[in-house]
């Protein structure tokens, strides 16, 4: 395994300590693709296993949507498209070390897209289930459940006129890039207009267009 | 009947959990593994914490996992030859990382240990071997990646 190039990350292990696992999409001897969640923020993760050496064990971790993930358990598309539709084409590559009962994350960096080596990549004709002891429903009836809960929760962000927030929830569901966040939003605006009457439309338009082009 | 690896199996003995499990089954059954044909035999059949490797977990939860009765196991497929090129595709970075150059058709026999079943269904069994386990391998069947 080579070491890890120490590109600049702001995220620290204390960011993925906070994630809870949801399941292990493929497991054999032990995770190989895992799918995590920040209860907090409802953004999803997925933690992929690419090699180890005498003391570590290097994952690829980078965020997912609700409906890539969907697609992705539905079979309706591979493996590799899912992992390269990562939000904002960001990945994290983590050295972790399991010692004394504690997870130690000994090194982290984050590299883009461009940056993923063909070997870390999967094979093109991989796809979910990637083996048949990983049962299906559990993922299935998580995303059920996310869905409904996040639905609820977006209403209450609405309703208390937190629209950044709303924003924020509502992008964990679909994104594409930036352009079609734009597009999304803007017509979320429109809606909203519509359902809450004592908005001031014109001033949390641009304020919410300000906030996801920062 | 005394189990390969008796020392780690003990360990998972009390008054409530016995190991291996009761419900596990002695059976005539070809099952898969992955092997590496570079290596000894006695390396192929090998349960995952005595493999040397750090354990591979993400969570604390994984690893307590690890570190019971059915960690001590030995994995194998009931994969249908079918579906074996596309299993290998979904485990390729494991395939290489370990470097298996085959998966081996295994016979198990009654008189080779014992494995649960209700796993069957998933494709995937855990076996814990007799200590005088005769591995009968079948047929090699090799991993071009």
């Amino acid at each position: 395994m080579n070491a890890l190039a120490t590109n600049p990350t702001s995220v620290s292990d204390s960011f993925f300590k906070k994630l809870e696992k949801v399941a292990d999409l493929d497991y054999y001897e032990g995770p190989l693709v895992s799918l995590f969640f920040n209860p907090s923020s409802y953004r999803l993760y997925i933690y992929e296993w690419y090699d180890n050496d005498t003391s570590h064990n290097r994952w690829l971790i980078y965020e997912t949507s609700f409906t890539a993930l969907q697609s992705l358990i539905k079979d309706e598309i591979g493996h590799r498209d899912f992992l390269l539709s990562a939000r904002g084409h960001i990945y994290y590559l983590a050295d972790i070390r399991f010692t004394e009962s504690t997870l130690y994350y000994d090194k982290i960096a984050q590299i883009t897209k461009e940056e993923l080596p063909e070997a870390y990549l999967p094979h093109p004709d991989a796809r979910f289930p990637f083996f048949q002891n990983t049962p299906k429903d559990q993922p299935l009836v998580f995303l059920a459940t996310y869905e409904s809960n996040l639905q609820l929760e977006i209403e209450a962000k609405l309703k208390a006129h937190d629209l950044r927030q709303a924003a924020e929830l509502l992008m964990t569901l679909k994104y594409v890039d930036f352009a079609a966040y734009k597009n999304y939003f803007r017509l979320m605006i429109d809606l909203l207009s519509l359902l809450i009457k004592d908005i001031d439309n014109t001033g949390k338009e641009d304020q919410l267009l300000e906030a996801l082009s920062a | 009947m005394e189990y390969l690896h008796e020392n780690h199996l003990a360990r998972f003995r009390d008054n409530v959990r016995n190991c291996p499990p009761t419900d596990y089954q002695s059976y005539e059954k070809i099952l898969l593994r992955f092997i590496n044909q570079d290596s000894s035999q006695d390396q192929w059949f090998l349960p995952v914490p005595l493999e040397g490797s750090p354990p591979r977990v993400n969570t604390l939860s994984d690893a307590d996992r690890l570190n019971t009765c059915e960690g001590f196991s030995v994995s194998f497929n009931n994969t249908g030859s079918g579906q074996l090129n596309s299993f290998i595709a979904t485990k390729a970075r494991l395939i290489r990382q370990k470097k298996w150059t085959a998966i081996g058709e295994v016979q198990i026999k009654p008189t080779d240990g014992v494995g649960e079943i209700k796993q069957m269904d998933y494709d995937h069994v855990n076996f814990h071997p007799f200590a005088d386990v005769d591995w009968g391998i079948m047929k090699i069947h090799n991993i071009n990646l």
